[in-house]
């Protein structure tokens, strides 16, 4: 299974979306945003699969819910890899 | 006991704000976005939770634009202190709390105007109109007052204030959980609220709203658990004004009583605080030698009511009910001196009864018994 991972400004703001989000989609979970996406620091991110993006991406957009980035998730020999869309 | 000042803290809560407070240090006491981990965002989750609770209360449209603070005081100092700082004319009433006109004091002694309210302690907005100058920028009030119990024409005083594109804050400190408030219709830029008082939760509780579109400076900046790779405070809400660690477990509680509030109705605890209010009244005017300050009637006020007995000092008073009759109630000048000025009540300030929602008419009859016997001693 591929996921996405769709990157908010806070864990508040995640929070939101994942509640707006309730019922819409299979699989959903707030997540440190990992070190491999290329940014430092502390980022909140919705973790959702990936053929499930565009009902994340649209239910944030019809609540006004910045989306910083999303990447996808790939493994590549045995290692996580993050692919920005 | 008999507990009489709720306008200060409410007291009793209901027990669930007791169990969700200890839940939550039991439970999942960590560090509330600070951490990938299951607890830290069991943490984060019960926050918003309470901002989403709140924001249906006061008909916030995003939670997110709630950021919860240590009380009313340090909201107002936010607000204030983030839109003034440097310029602007600031509008205020005498009705305030020193939370608003300390910090007013603090920014802008010589750029502000204060609004005086009648005997009764009510505002006139037509008053706040001809207080307007061209570079006011803010215009404070204080919902409810905490002295009096006078509830002011906020949305006639939002209409004003939108109509001259003049940022309005309004102080929620008495009227938070007592009145309904709807921030759009009143047309609220910010609500400073308590969460210790009318919405039940612990004390160390209150909260900021900022309406969308609106940044304000910050006066405190630090960890957010957001954008940690900058320097900077986050532009964004609530992480801008969510410096440092926040009161999890208190939260929890708040979250709880908010909850109570919005099962129970906001109109209904109104009607309950009003109905004692009434039979509080009704009893004090009959003893001679008590003065009620303030609106005698039960339109446009909350269950706050100040009086004084002829010839005794309001402290001896306050001393006797607590030591001879176990009834808390709170003597003197509330924090509010310029509402004492406007009320006449001046230099001894009031003996202040705040009935809440766990009164009973019971508790009213054995204040009033205690009242009659101080007054006719």
């Amino acid at each position: 299974m591929d996921y996405a991972i769709v990157m908010y400004d806070s864990v508040i703001i995640a929070n939101r979306a994942i509640r707006l989000l309730k019922g819409k989609c299979t699989y959903l979970k707030i997540v440190q945003v990992p070190s491999g996406v290329g940014y430092s620091g502390c980022h909140f991110a919705l973790k959702c699969k990936l053929n499930e993006l565009s009902t994340v991406i649209d239910v944030s957009k019809e609540n006004k819910i910045k989306i910083k980035r999303v990447f996808k998730e790939e493994i590549k020999n045995g290692k996580k890899v993050y692919v920005e869309l | 006991m008999i507990y009489l000042d709720n306008a200060a803290t409410t007291f009793q809560k209901p027990n669930h704000v007791y169990r969700a407070t200890m839940t939550a240090m039991q439970k999942y006491g960590a560090n509330a976005g600070r951490g990938g981990y299951k607890l830290s965002i069991k943490a984060a989750d019960l926050i918003y939770d309470c901002a989403e609770k709140i924001s249906e209360l006061f008909k916030i449209p995003d939670p997110t634009h709630i950021a919860f603070t240590l009380n009313t005081t340090a909201a107002l100092n936010m607000a204030i202190k983030g839109v003034a700082t440097r310029s602007g004319h600031i509008i205020t009433t005498s009705m305030e709390h020193n939370s608003v006109l300390r910090p007013v004091m603090s920014i802008a002694k010589h750029r502000h105007s204060i609004v005086w309210g009648d005997k009764y302690g009510y505002i006139d907005p037509e008053d706040i109109v001809s207080a307007i100058r061209p570079d006011t920028k803010l215009i404070i009030i204080n919902h409810a007052s905490n002295v009096c119990g006078s509830v002011q024409d906020i949305k006639r005083v939002g209409e004003i204030a939108k109509d001259r594109n003049i940022l309005f804050l309004v102080d929620a400190a008495q009227s938070a959980g007592s009145i309904d408030i709807d921030v759009d219709k009143m047309g609220i830029d910010m609500l400073a609220f308590p969460g210790h008082k009318g919405l039940l939760g612990p004390q160390g509780t209150g909260g900021l709203y900022i309406r969308q579109g609106l940044e304000i400076d910050t006066i405190i900046e630090g960890g957010t658990g957001s954008e940690s790779d900058k320097p900077y405070q986050p532009a964004f809400m609530p992480d801008r004004l969510h410096a440092g660690t926040i009161n999890t477990p208190a939260i929890a509680g708040l979250c709880e009583g908010v909850k109570f509030v919005l099962k129970t109705s906001v109109s209904e605890i109104h009607k309950h605080e009003i109905s004692l209010t009434k039979q509080l009244l009704e009893g004090l005017y009959s003893i001679d030698n008590v003065v009620v300050f303030g609106n005698r009637g039960l339109e446009n006020r909350v269950g706050v009511v100040s009086i004084k007995v002829k010839d005794k000092d309001p402290v001896e008073v306050c001393v006797s009910l607590d030591s001879e009759f176990d009834i808390a109630v709170r003597c003197g000048l509330h924090c509010a001196p310029l509402a004492h000025q406007t009320i006449k009540s001046l230099p001894e300030g009031t003996i202040r009864i705040s009935p809440g929602v766990f009164n009973t008419p019971k508790d009213i009859d054995k204040f009033l018994y205690a009242i009659n016997s101080i007054a006719k001693s």
